[in-house]
């Protein structure tokens, strides 16, 4: 590779660090390893290794829960003593272990850490923040040791929602498992192509195809299964009067691709357009594939790269790997304008393919998109982007960009038909773990409205409620995020706001009606009655705190704006 | 079950990466404390997934990486830790004031290109994303840093 990215001058500042002397950090390491107490998370993934390994199939059963010195690498016991009543910590001080049961991964592990204790996934992914812990040892409530280890079990979150429909059978109705978990480990790329393949003689359906990290829900004849593939899923909902063939756009958050028609034809379109551009542009596309979300984008990425004010952000598709995708951040002051992004993009495409791409301007739900296009004999999977601005929901930009670059090609196969009904959540469908505003915005923008985080760093700490107060903008309303270090202590502080609207500590005379809202780490309160903004809020956080609040001295009907001025609803 | 094998292996992984991975993870987070960290949970998670991993190196990098950008992200001004430990070195100072002006992102791909001597798809394979993301970083990290530096 040229050094052409390479600054020589910054490089030489680098060449300082030299000078640092890097500390032994595999002493801490070592110190991990089994022959000092308090397992560490290796000896308890081994431990239920074997036991599957021995076929019991029940690495759950195994962790009692207690003493864990007793559990060892290759400790596969007998059934009989794997339903033992799990024991406490014979050294309890008081700490009690707390309920996670039924919460995220994510959220379940910085409770348990909080209570002094450590979290350990025994059985489930324990790098999946999104898994939902389906049954913990020791027990809510047991008295526990200090520093003991809670031990989970966790399972996928919900399936589609259109998965649960009527005649359909949910995965943790029983059967398998008893949560939907599936039996295999691993299902190789080609493995999940081929079983999309087999499947197409048995239906005549609509097939999804998401990019996620690593599960995929299959429906073959009223049966769900669950299938984890390597960096895709593959959906199929079968047609049947009960379900209809739509599927929800939205997965856990994450939307999907979508492509209607017989399987026959999708498959052989596919494989025609990979041929098609395997021999003529030299570009392989890895079947099957799909445009989805910002799955495989990082969190990081992704809370600080949409962080905006101006109701949605900039979104950079880079076709080098049809599955990714990168945001600019809207508010770097470098870019205060899309078409300048455009053009930016457009001057890193590779200078060994000596063209200038095209940008052609066009509109997207009415804003502003620009659509980068090289020319034909330079399109590469380097070549190749997309840039337009647009919320989230705004996935109709497929079909203009694909009509518009290269209709010819494999994306060509792939079209947006959203459906009403498949996109409208009933209540807080749309779960997220609610952390941080920007956790808020995303999942608010993943619900089809408009979001941004207003940064203003003078904001105090606390407010009418406590917490880190920060502001986002939804749907054109304010809403005032109160962050807490934990759920616990949100918890706390929400307990404590009254139905008629009235904050912990003081009496506030409203100048609009207060809504409160609370949800993990989250609370929320929107001042007045802009109807976009509270349903937002309901459908991400649930109802609201204070259903008996009205607008004190103030006018009902009003709302704060994203400036902080109140002014009359306009949303309806 | 974990053998002597696999921990030798991995420890033969962090003597070849561990100097440059320590530095750069410094310039990364600003705190050699946090780069400790960082780097000590990236391995010590390396071990407990033994051989399903295929390429230690490149995930420990990864890791340590995302473990870092997590720590960050949980650093509170009020926590009540030991103080950072402290770089006197005014050059390294320097560099880590001048790095400061990034973004986190931006950041993470100038270090590991000048730090790390990654090249851009493998930058792209660390951070789980594309080569073209990289190459905007970095445009406009060293963008960003000339500025910085005519200014000063």
């Amino acid at each position: 590779m040229s050094d052409d990215d390479l600054d020589p001058e910054l490089d030489t500042r680098f060449e300082a660090l030299d000078r640092l002397d890097p500390p032994d950090v595999w002493s801490t390491v070592a110190a991990t390893l089994p022959e000092r107490r308090g397992r560490p998370r290796w000896v308890l993934a081994a431990a239920a290794a074997a036991v599957a390994l021995a076929g019991i199939g029940a690495g759950w059963a195994l962790w009692p829960g207690g003493d864990q010195d007793d559990v060892v690498a290759g400790d596969a016991r007998s059934s009989e003593e794997q339903t033992n009543v799990p024991t406490v910590s014979a050294d309890a001080t008081g700490v009690v272990a707390p309920d996670v049961v039924g919460l995220s991964l994510g959220v379940a592990r910085p409770l348990i850490e909080q209570a002094g204790l450590r979290p350990a996934v025994i059985e489930g992914d324990p790098d999946f923040g999104p898994a939902v812990v389906v049954a913990q040892k020791p027990d809510a409530g047991l008295s526990v040791g200090l520093d003991d280890i809670i031990g989970l079990r966790t399972a996928l979150p919900d399936p589609p929602l259109l998965l649960e429909c009527a005649g359909g059978r949910h995965p943790r109705d029983g059967g398998g498992t008893g949560d939907g978990l599936p039996q295999v480990d691993s299902v190789s790329r080609a493995g999940a192509e081929q079983a999309v393949i087999e499947l197409r003689s048995r239906l005549s359906n609509t097939v999804f195809l998401g990019q996620w990290s690593r599960w995929a829900w299959q429906r073959v004849d009223g049966e769900v299964e669950v299938v984890p593939v390597e960096g895709f899923q593959v959906i199929v909902v079968a047609d049947s009067a009960d379900c209809g063939p739509v599927a929800p756009p939205i997965v856990n958050g994450v939307p999907v691709t979508e492509v209607r028609g017989p399987l026959e034809d999708f498959i052989a379109g596919l494989v025609a357009a990979d041929q098609q551009l395997e021999t003529g542009l030299g570009f392989t596309v890895d079947l099957p594939v799909s445009w989805t979300a910002d799955s495989t984008a990082a969190a990081d990425e992704w809370s600080e790269s949409v962080v905006g004010d101006g109701g949605g952000f900039f979104r950079v598709r880079a076709m080098d790997r049809p599955d990714r995708s990168l945001f600019v951040d809207f508010a770097d002051p470098d870019l205060p304008d899309l078409g300048e992004a455009a053009a930016e993009m457009a001057g890193l495409f590779p200078p060994e393919f000596g063209t200038t791409p095209e940008i052609v301007s066009t509109t997207v739900d009415a804003r502003a998109a620009y659509v980068i296009i090289p020319s034909a004999d330079a399109i590469t999977p380097e070549t190749v982007t997309y840039l337009f601005y647009s919320p989230l929901s705004s996935w109709q930009f497929l079909e203009v960009a694909i009509d518009r670059a290269h209709d010819a090609a494999v994306m060509a196969t792939f079209t947006w038909r959203p459906d009403p009904l498949a996109i409208e959540p009933t209540g807080p469908a749309l779960r997220f773990a609610l952390q941080t505003a920007e956790d808020l915005m995303v999942a608010v923008i993943a619900a089809g409205i408009d979001a941004s985080v207003l940064e203003d760093p003078f904001l105090p700490v606390g407010g009418v409620v406590a917490g880190r107060q920060r502001r986002i903008c939804v749907a054109g309303g304010l809403v005032r995020v109160f962050e807490f270090d934990s759920v616990s202590l949100r918890v706390a502080e929400s307990e404590l706001i009254r139905p008629d609207g009235q904050p912990p500590r003081a009496i506030v005379a409203w100048i609009a009606t207060p809504r409160f809202y609370a949800s993990d780490r989250l609370i929320a309160l929107h001042l007045g009655d802009r109807a976009e903004t509270i349903d937002a809020l309901v459908r991400t956080m649930g109802p609201t705190l204070s259903p008996d609040a009205t607008a004190g001295r103030g006018e009902p009907g009003t709302a704060e704006n994203c400036d902080g001025e109140l002014v009359a609803d306009l949303s309806e | 079950m974990m053998g002597s094998v696999t921990v030798d292996r991995i420890e033969a992984v962090y003597r070849r990466e561990h100097d440059r991975l320590w530095r750069s993870l410094v310039a990364y987070t600003g705190d050699t404390d946090v780069a400790s960290d960082a780097e000590a949970e990236a391995f010590t998670q390396l071990i407990s997934r033994g051989d399903a991993v295929q390429d230690p190196a490149a995930w420990v990098w990864r890791s340590a990486y995302r473990i870092a950008a997590g720590l960050l992200r949980d650093a509170r001004p009020a926590d009540s830790g030991p103080p950072p430990a402290v770089i006197d070195d005014p050059s390294i100072v320097d560099l880590l004031g001048l790095l400061d002006g990034l973004s986190r992102q931006q950041r993470a791909c100038v270090v590991l290109r000048h730090v790390g001597r990654f090249t851009s798809p493998e930058i792209a394979e660390l951070l789980g994303t594309t080569p073209g993301t990289v190459r905007v970083q970095l445009h406009r990290a060293h963008k960003s840093l000339r500025v910085t530096l005519e200014e000063t």
